[in-house]
């Protein structure tokens, strides 16, 4: 028992090792982001330095980064239709408790060349390795490819590769675009850096994505206050048919 | 012009909007009617989700309800005990639709509900319409004049209990039929996103023997406050009214309506109402089509909770 552990006492630092030569210096063009009434998306710049020392071992194959933007999570629910007496019915559904309302991954070669499928998955990186509550080979591919397939052709799940571009060996950058229906909250950046086949560095990011305005009280007091909020609009229905029966009277 | 909408949580273009809340303000004051039936189902095919769909048309209907009950408050066409009535009973069934509508939301089955209502309601009621028209067309064109017909005035439902008095509409009549009117298409409206005055107004005329002069004002009032009950209430149930898309409804609407009631004018009756019913039909119809036709794509995503 102690042996096993001492082992893996080991293991681990051998894996650590080489990921505190290289650090990560990385940051967002802005970390707030405001969406108001003209808003139709934008574009996320994320950039980075991957800073070596002396004692940092050459890497001949060069580094590659994945930037991995995430939403916040949401309760989600995939319903597949069947025919049913001649009409469509939902019937079968599927949940996923933890679905990225926004997820978008970018990186420099496809994540296949980059790593191997477990570092993938246990770093949650890529739509295929993604868990989004119920990891994939759980009987629920059909619904897992529907939510991704869907929420790919909303723009609010992505994923990209070659997109991140080394302007020098260790100097990074990458464009990430948030559509216009991109959710507000609290996002991630997450920005991992890999060296033959190995996770080096990683590095986390806040981005803050707020509706702004006339647009965010809305949504807020409708949340908060839904009673006063149906009055009001009531308010305002009354007020603009008047208004039209005033404007346009004839008799 | 791109706005985005703070409940639907999309972006839109304002124009698009605007021409449809103009285009369904037009018609329905050509045709004497709100249009919500039409309305709805206009905003959801283009992709607005049908729950803030149908809650969001309730206040479009407020307010175009509200420019008409106001001119014929001004001519004194309306009573006001009838439409108090049907508006008491109304507020209950608004409640059970209310309720309804958010529970099919959590099931996943009111896209279907809401679909198969406007398929059945309105195939039935544009074939009838369209059915009455043509064949008043008809006669007229053959010469004939159309027998007028002068039904008694009492019908088995004047036969019914707890009779009260009406006097603006000189009615003395059951509450019973006026409260399953009133209840019913507080329902319907509720759950569908409909002022129901294509369905209040002939049930007045024809079933109660309102005066034809008095019906609409009160129709309209009636419509004004079970629509304004509905707003309330989905603001409650389920968060789905969305304000900014509702203004936006409101302006169009309440433009449109005022062409398209001089429009209105200016056309036959059985025209009109030909018109109305091949409309009322199609919406129907298309609603068949999209429940009978393989499905674009088997799946759908709902988000449950934050």
């Amino acid at each position: 028992m102690v042996r096993r552990l001492a082992l893996a006492f080991l293991a681990a630092l051998a894996t650590a090792a080489p990921a505190a030569a290289e650090t990560l210096v990385a940051s967002v063009s802005s970390s707030r982001i405001e969406i108001s009434s003209d808003f139709t998306g934008t574009t996320l710049v994320v950039f980075g330095v991957i800073e070596r020392d002396a004692r940092t071992v050459a890497r001949p194959g060069g580094y590659d980064v994945v930037v991995v933007v995430r939403g916040p999570d949401e309760e989600v629910v995939a319903r597949r239709k069947q025919r049913t007496f001649g009409i469509w019915v939902n019937r079968e559904s599927e949940r996923f408790p933890e679905a990225p309302s926004f997820y978008s991954v970018d990186s420099t070669r496809p994540l296949d060349e980059i790593t191997s499928p477990e570092i993938l998955s246990a770093h949650d990186l890529g739509l295929r390795y993604a868990d989004f509550g119920r990891g994939p080979g759980q009987g629920n591919e059909p619904f897992r490819n529907a939510l991704i397939r869907i929420r790919e052709s909303a723009g609010l799940f992505a994923e990209r590769s070659g997109t991140v571009t080394m302007l020098t060996p260790t100097f990074f950058q990458v464009g990430v675009p948030l559509p216009g229906t991109v959710p507000d909250g609290r996002f991630t950046v997450e920005i991992s850096l890999f060296g033959d086949g190995a996770l080096l560095a990683h590095n986390i990011a806040d981005l803050a994505v707020e509706k702004s305005g006339f647009e965010d009280a809305v949504h807020v007091i409708a949340g908060e206050q839904p009673l006063l909020y149906g009055f009001v609009v009531v308010a305002m229905a009354i007020f603009a048919g008047w208004l039209g029966g005033v404007v346009f009277r004839r008799d | 012009m791109e706005i985005y909408l703070p409940i639907a949580e999309t972006p839109v273009n304002v124009f698009v909007i605007f021409a449809m809340g103009g285009a369904v303000g037009f018609v329905g004051g050509l045709l004497g009617i709100g249009g919500g039936f039409l309305l709805t189902p206009l905003l959801i095919f283009s992709g607005i989700p049908a729950a803030v769909a149908v809650a969001t048309v309730a206040p479009q209907i407020v307010a175009s309800s509200t420019s008409g009950a106001f001119s014929y408050f001004r001519r004194k066409a309306i009573d006001f005990k009838l439409a108090g009535v049907l508006f008491a009973t109304g507020t209950v069934g608004s409640a059970l639709g209310a309720w309804l509508f958010a529970t099919l939301g959590r099931t996943g089955t009111l896209d279907l509900v809401i679909s198969l209502c406007y398929m059945i309601f309105l195939g039935t009621i544009g074939a009838i319409m369209l059915w009455e028209a043509v064949r008043s067309m008809l006669r007229s064109r053959r010469g004939e004049t159309p027998a007028l017909r002068r039904p008694g005035q009492h019908n088995w439902i004047h036969g019914l209990p707890f009779k009260i008095r009406f006097r603006r509409s000189r009615l003395y009549v059951s509450l019973l039929p006026i409260a399953v009117l009133g209840g019913g298409i507080g329902f319907l409206g509720t759950l569908l996103g409909i002022g129901g005055g294509f369905i209040l107004v002939p049930a007045l005329i024809y079933l109660l023997r309102v005066p034809t002069s008095i019906v609409i004002g009160t129709s309209l009032l009636q419509t004004l406050g079970t629509m304004a009950t509905a707003t309330v209430l989905h603001s409650v149930g389920t968060g789905t009214v969305d304000a900014v898309l509702a203004l936006i409804l409101m302006i169009g609407g309440v433009i449109g309506a005022q062409f398209g009631a001089q429009m209105g004018l200016k056309l036959r009756g059985e025209v009109l109402r030909g018109l109305m019913g091949l409309l009322v039909l199609t919406v129907g119809i298309r609603f068949a089509v999209e429940l009978v036709a393989v499905p674009r794509d088997m799946f759908s995503l709902a988000v449950l909770a934050w």
